[in-house]
């Protein structure tokens, strides 16, 4: 008994001590890692709507959208929108930026975070640029990489409809 | 057991041990992260770093952790070093954050990690054991930056990312595929082995002590079955 209770002192204090560093690091890192994001983001935001100069952040809590969909950015001078999902390939963590304009054509996408180990999901993304549903439908997914592929087409899907909804509900040309 | 010198210790796996070429460990991120120069040398240097400070650690702690406890405390100390060398990388260099992707997470089951761990830092001090993660994470960088060197010269044409337009023609995409990857992993081990005349330890020349087994296998029957101790 004696012996179980020492073992197990020394693992919890090992766990404290690993959990002190982990927390310090993190309190240091946290606000750059943000910042990295935040850069990140508006650096795709242009990578995925080339003729977008200026966007912003539409409230999607009074949509129903698909789960994956994160975040929605609107480009004020009406060129499209910028859909942010998160899904799962063969990892989680998947986060896809597509941008789709007004008639419901994608302009462009990108993958800013991935758990993925083939590495398909950075260079799949330009096979959909400047197809609609319909079209994106025929795009092949890469064998030995089904599932990153295959997520990353139904997210593309998912990113279209979206837009096409927003464009709906406000106007647009869909 | 004869002791050995600082720098025996030090340089001890750039070569005569390279975990890669000579002891065969970390074989999976050695093929996944050496399409690419600039991926592969901040994977080697990622688990350098990680190397040293867990071995650092667990050589401070060697008389403290229960040996049947050792196995989980290893673990927890490698884990939360790797996923503060996470947060450093995520937050200092990003662009090779995203190149290493779910790679820098697994170097916590990384087997160079857990076996110097179990084979020389809970045996040794922690100067030895910091020189020993020195050594065998610079091993690992030289070993994974000239396998990434010829699979991304030779089979992409170009260098860190940057195109090299007179290799353009004469490129040999099978380098940067999972077989390329294979065929000079083996080339690599080759040489190593002629340019230590064989000297390099083989499996077989591993003395039981320095078995990750040791503790929990038989004795004597490894001598039994003919390995030499």
């Amino acid at each position: 008994m004696k012996t179980y209770l020492k073992n197990l002192l020394v693992f919890i204090s090992i766990c404290g001590v690993m959990t002190l560093l982990l927390a310090t690091t993190n309190y240091f890192t946290a606000p750059i890692i943000k910042e990295n994001e935040r850069t990140a983001t508006n650096k795709a935001l242009k990578e995925v709507m080339p003729k977008g100069e200026t966007f912003e952040m539409v409230d999607i809590s009074t949509f129903t959208l698909p789960e994956k969909v994160t975040e929605v950015y609107k480009e004020t001078g009406g060129v499209g929108y910028v859909v942010k999902l998160t899904t799962s390939g063969y990892g989680s963590g998947m986060v896809i930026m597509c941008g789709v304009d007004m008639n419901g054509t994608v302009t462009g996408t990108t993958c800013i975070a991935s758990n993925e180990t083939l590495g398909y999901e950075k260079t799949f993304g330009e096979n959909f640029t400047n197809k609609n549903n319909a079209e994106i439908d025929s795009v092949d997914t890469v064998a030995g990489a089904t599932k990153t592929t295959e997520a990353y087409k139904d997210a593309v899907i998912d990113a279209v409809n979206t837009a096409n909804v927003l464009a709906k509900e406000n106007g647009g040309a869909k | 057991m004869k002791e050995k010198s600082s720098l025996s210790v030090l340089l001890n796996g750039i070569i005569k041990e390279n975990p890669v070429l000579v002891l065969v460990l970390g074989t999976c991120p050695t093929l996944a992260t050496t399409k690419t120069v600039d991926g592969a040398f901040g994977m080697g240097l990622a688990a350098l770093a990680v190397l040293v400070c867990s071995n650092i650690f667990i050589s401070m702690l060697r008389k403290i952790i229960p040996e049947s406890m050792r196995i989980p405390c290893y673990i927890v100390i490698i884990a939360g070093f790797v996923t503060i060398v996470k947060m450093l990388v995520q937050a200092f260099l990003p662009d090779l954050y995203v190149t290493l992707g779910v790679f820098l997470d697994l170097i916590t089951v990384n087997c160079i990690i857990l076996g110097r761990a179990e084979m020389f830092a809970n045996k040794n001090t922690v100067i030895h054991s910091a020189l020993d993660g020195v050594g065998m994470g610079l091993g690992f960088t030289l070993a994974l930056t000239v396998m990434a060197f010829i699979r991304e010269v030779f089979g992409a044409a170009t260098f860190a990312g940057n195109a090299i337009p007179f290799m353009e023609e004469y490129k040999i995409e099978f380098l940067t595929k999972a077989p390329g990857g294979l065929l000079v992993f083996g080339l690599m081990i080759a040489l190593i082995y002629v340019v230590t005349k064989g000297k390099a330890p083989t499996k077989k020349s591993f003395s039981c002590e320095g078995c990750p087994l040791a503790s929990t296998c038989q004795k004597g029957v490894c001598q039994a079955e003919g390995v030499e101790n």
